[in-house]
């Protein structure tokens, strides 16, 4: 559980940036490090080799629908971390939209880690097809864009 | 391929400025009405597979300007101009000569402080040493950015920012010395580098009071120039 509890305090650190308890510079690297927590997360779970680096993650075919969720939604929350830190300056709409989005998705990653970190029923079965996120085997893909996202300098350029 | 009338795209970075090398990427800057604007890069600069696209609209450019973005300062200073369409021709360059002064140093350097804070916490709870080497070539090369900006002295290389920031500073070799070497975790993580460097705790622990000086040091003349 202690995987878990990591990935929450992470999760709530990026929500003092949105809710301006820290500069947006540091939005960039809070969520880097979230989505790594997660990949090795669902690598430990999976059996899979740990990461030592925020990627895309891939889960195996037989990996349960719990872990394709969590994948799912780290790789949507990077995805979309990408396009919202591009602005310079909090100035524009595409900075005060995305940030909401990208409320929503933490919100949806925390519920994920919150179940798992309550042990299931014993009787518990799959995710209904209500509950089951429907993108969760559909992966993001990787982006192509590898410059990082820097809110406030934005000159990674080199 | 182009569709909707007003976008430009400009080159900038190291292909702009002719220092490219093997671990360089092609930085392209698109501005447009909208961010999903259908503008595909490969039209744009059909010779490289691999471009890093930028994409603002127009509005944002305008705060940008107002703000006096560094972004928009590298641009000023080495961007060229790739495709502009009719209505918007000349528009970018417009923009770039009203650039005003750079507004938000102060809050660039507590996100510095933060970082590196993090970074620490990250080191002592067995964070990844990579991931958390790549975020303080990150850090480091920023500070160096707006100290140089803020003397300036712009320069936005991948290496520059740090040596030239050493001499203006009267610490020569300080934090230039081995940031060569830290800025291959930055290049290996952004996929620009296959081999990983070899990494230690103790590099780690080193670069980050080194981090933290110059950044200090960047607060301490901010708050004088002020």
């Amino acid at each position: 559980m202690h995987r878990i509890d990591k990935c929450l305090s992470q999760i709530a650190a990026i929500r003092d940036v949105a809710a301006g308890q820290a500069p947006p510079y540091v939005a960039r690297s809070r969520i880097g490090r979230l989505a790594l927590s997660v990949s090795v997360l669902v690598a430990e779970e999976a059996g899979i080799s740990v990461p030592d680096l925020p990627r895309p993650i891939r889960v195996p075919a037989e990996a349960c629908a719990q872990l394709c969720n969590l994948a799912a939604q780290c790789n949507r929350l990077s995805q979309l971390a990408r396009h919202i830190a591009q602005p310079s300056e909090p100035l524009d709409d595409r900075w005060r939209r995305g940030w909401q989005q990208l409320l929503r998705e933490l919100d949806g990653l925390d519920e994920t880690l919150q179940k798992m970190q309550t042990p299931a029923p014993s009787n518990a079965r799959t995710p209904s097809a209500s509950t089951h996120d429907p993108a969760a085997n559909d992966l993001a893909p990787a982006v192509d864009n590898k410059k990082e996202p820097s809110p406030s300098l934005d000159v990674a350029a080199d | 391929m182009i569709a909707g009338p007003a976008f430009a795209s400009w080159l900038y970075g190291s292909h702009a400025r002719g220092d490219a090398d093997d671990l360089s990427d092609v930085d392209v800057l698109v501005i447009s009405d909208s961010v999903d604007d259908p503008i595909d890069i490969q039209d744009l600069y059909p010779s490289r597979n691999a471009a890093s696209v930028t994409r603002y609209t127009w509005g944002e450019l305008e705060g940008m300007v107002e703000s006096g973005s560094l972004f928009l300062r590298h641009l000023q200073m080495e961007g060229r101009p790739l495709s502009e369409s009719p209505p918007v021709k000349g528009l970018l360059s417009a923009a770039l000569a009203r650039l005003g002064h750079y507004r938000f140093a102060s809050r660039d350097v507590q996100g510095f402080t933060d970082v590196l804070s993090d970074i620490r916490h990250s080191l002592s709870c067995e964070g990844s040493l990579v991931f958390e080497l790549a975020t303080l070539g990150t850090v480091v090369r920023h500070a160096a950015i707006l100290g140089c900006a803020m003397a300036d002295q712009p320069c936005f290389s991948r290496l520059e920012p740090v040596k030239r920031i050493s001499e203006l500073w009267g610490t020569t070799g300080k934090w230039y010395n081995d940031f060569e070497f830290l800025y291959r975790y930055r290049l290996y993580a952004d996929g620009r580098l296959s081999e990983r460097p070899h990494s230690t705790p103790a590099f780690a622990i080193h670069w980050c009071d080194q981090a933290g000086d110059l950044v200090s040091e960047l607060r301490r003349r901010l708050c004088a120039s002020h």
